[in-house]
């Protein structure tokens, strides 16, 4: 009777999440002016120092062991927390895109289409670094791997979006000029 | 038995396949015969499995309506299997960078499930009478283990991710997990080898929820969720305003 009540919990809990996520499923919005806002609240050059090989390495150098790894470890915790922050940008990234990818105007759907495929990638890339980076912020003495692919990806999806503001830029401006 | 409850299982019994009818005809006339064929290929599949199976109960009882209801429902099961994959293949093909990613991430979370399903077959079913019924109920409560965990994985995973699905996609996974969930609860009571009044009542189950889950597919294809866009942001007051200004100095 016990598996029969576990099994029934189950079974339960699985049709309330399904019926959550029916009740709220989230609407895509396209606002090229948030989706920029966005960008450009994450500080991408103070990640990409503390993420940077050649400064450990310089910091390496120049500390005392135990300064080092206490400093290592900090410097860990930090990029963990900005991978973290890259993450949620990427969802919204995604969201933004997908709505784009909606447009009538057939650039600008295009563009929403790499843009969210681009999201879906950093997403990824994303997750993958907060596991590897929380397991080296753990571990300081594990060797690990610098996030190099997620800054690129990084790089890729903010002159897709570059050129998102652009077009959409000069589509006001043409209707402007028409009108 | 009760001419309520007689009634009631006949109609949740029939009804479910007239609908499935009228979203068999729907598919085809919006041309999803295509995109979905597996699911397509399920609803007449169940149309037909109905009428057989219908068709033997009046004729007689027995072993030959239990042989034809296992060997339909193997079929049935295996094409709800075709069907997620379908859908799954649906969502992420047109993501080319996860689509690789999450072909992997299936596959194994597909191995998971079979595992643990196996071995909560093993482990995990209490006492039971070891008749033909608590065997299929057996296999039966299994394949729901993995049907529920797919449906749940899929639609976490895509939102994990941020892959929007369209009405469609989303209303025959929905109908499939609330089906699966119903059909595990349902298997898992029939382990225990339950009363015949308890059996009355726990077959409401399965042919409620699939009631539901037929009507949720049309409700979903009649009535898609209008495009989950907002209008691009549209001009500021300010933008407005300065605009006309210039316009006035123009025309000065």
């Amino acid at each position: 009777m016990t598996y029969v009540a576990v099994y029934f919990v189950v079974a339960c809990v699985v049709a309330s999440l399904l019926t959550y996520f029916a009740l709220n499923r989230k609407v895509d919005t396209a606002g090229i002016e948030s989706a920029q806002k966005l960008m450009n609240s994450l500080d991408i050059e103070a990640f990409r120092n503390l993420v940077n090989p050649e400064e450990e390495a310089f910091l390496q150098a120049s500390l005392p062991a135990d300064r080092f790894k206490a400093i290592k470890r900090e410097r860990l915790w930090a990029a963990f927390a900005y991978t973290r922050a890259l993450s949620g940008i990427a969802l919204e990234f995604s969201r933004f895109g997908n709505a784009l990818s909606q447009s009538p105007d057939a650039g600008m759907a295009d563009l929403g289409k790499q843009l969210s495929g681009g999201a879906i990638q950093l997403r990824i890339l994303a997750l993958t670094a907060s596991g590897r980076l929380f397991m080296a912020a753990a571990f300081p003495n594990l060797p690990h791997k610098s996030p190099r692919s997620l800054l690129e990806q990084y790089d890729r999806s903010a002159k897709l979006l570059t050129l998102c503001g652009l077009r959409e830029r000069s589509r006001r401006s043409e209707s402007r000029v028409s009108a | 038995m009760s001419p309520f409850y007689k009634n009631l299982s006949l109609y949740l019994w029939m009804a479910p396949h007239f609908f499935l009818v009228v979203l068999g005809m729907l598919l085809y006339r919006r041309g999803l015969h295509r995109t979905f064929p597996f699911f397509f290929l399920y609803v007449w599949y169940e149309v037909a499995e109905f009428l057989l199976l219908f068709t033997i109960s009046r004729i007689h009882h027995g072993a030959g309506y239990v042989t034809a209801f296992l060997v339909t429902w193997v079929g049935s099961a295996a094409l709800r299997f075709g069907i997620i994959h379908e859908v799954f293949n649906k969502v992420f093909s047109h993501e080319t960078h996860a689509d690789a990613f999450s072909k992997a991430v299936l596959w194994w979370v597909t191995a998971t499930l079979f595992v643990g399903a196996v071995f909560l077959s093993l482990f995990a079913t209490g006492q039971t009478s070891g008749n033909l019924i608590a065997g299929i109920s057996l296999v039966g409560r299994g394949v729901a283990v993995i049907q529920c965990g797919l449906v749940l994985f899929l639609i976490l995973f895509s939102n994990v991710l941020g892959i929007s699905f369209q009405s469609v996609e989303f209303g025959i996974a929905l109908g499939f997990g609330i089906y699966a969930c119903a059909d595990l609860a349902y298997f898992a009571a029939r382990t225990a080898d339950p009363s015949l009044e308890t059996v009355r009542l726990l077959n409401l189950l399965p042919t409620g929820s699939y009631h539901i889950t037929v009507l949720l597919w049309i409700g979903y294809l009649v009535f898609p969720k209008r495009r989950l866009v907002e209008p691009l942001q549209p001009y500021s007051a300010g933008e407005v305003s300065r605009w006309s200004s210039e316009m006035e100095r123009f025309l000065q």
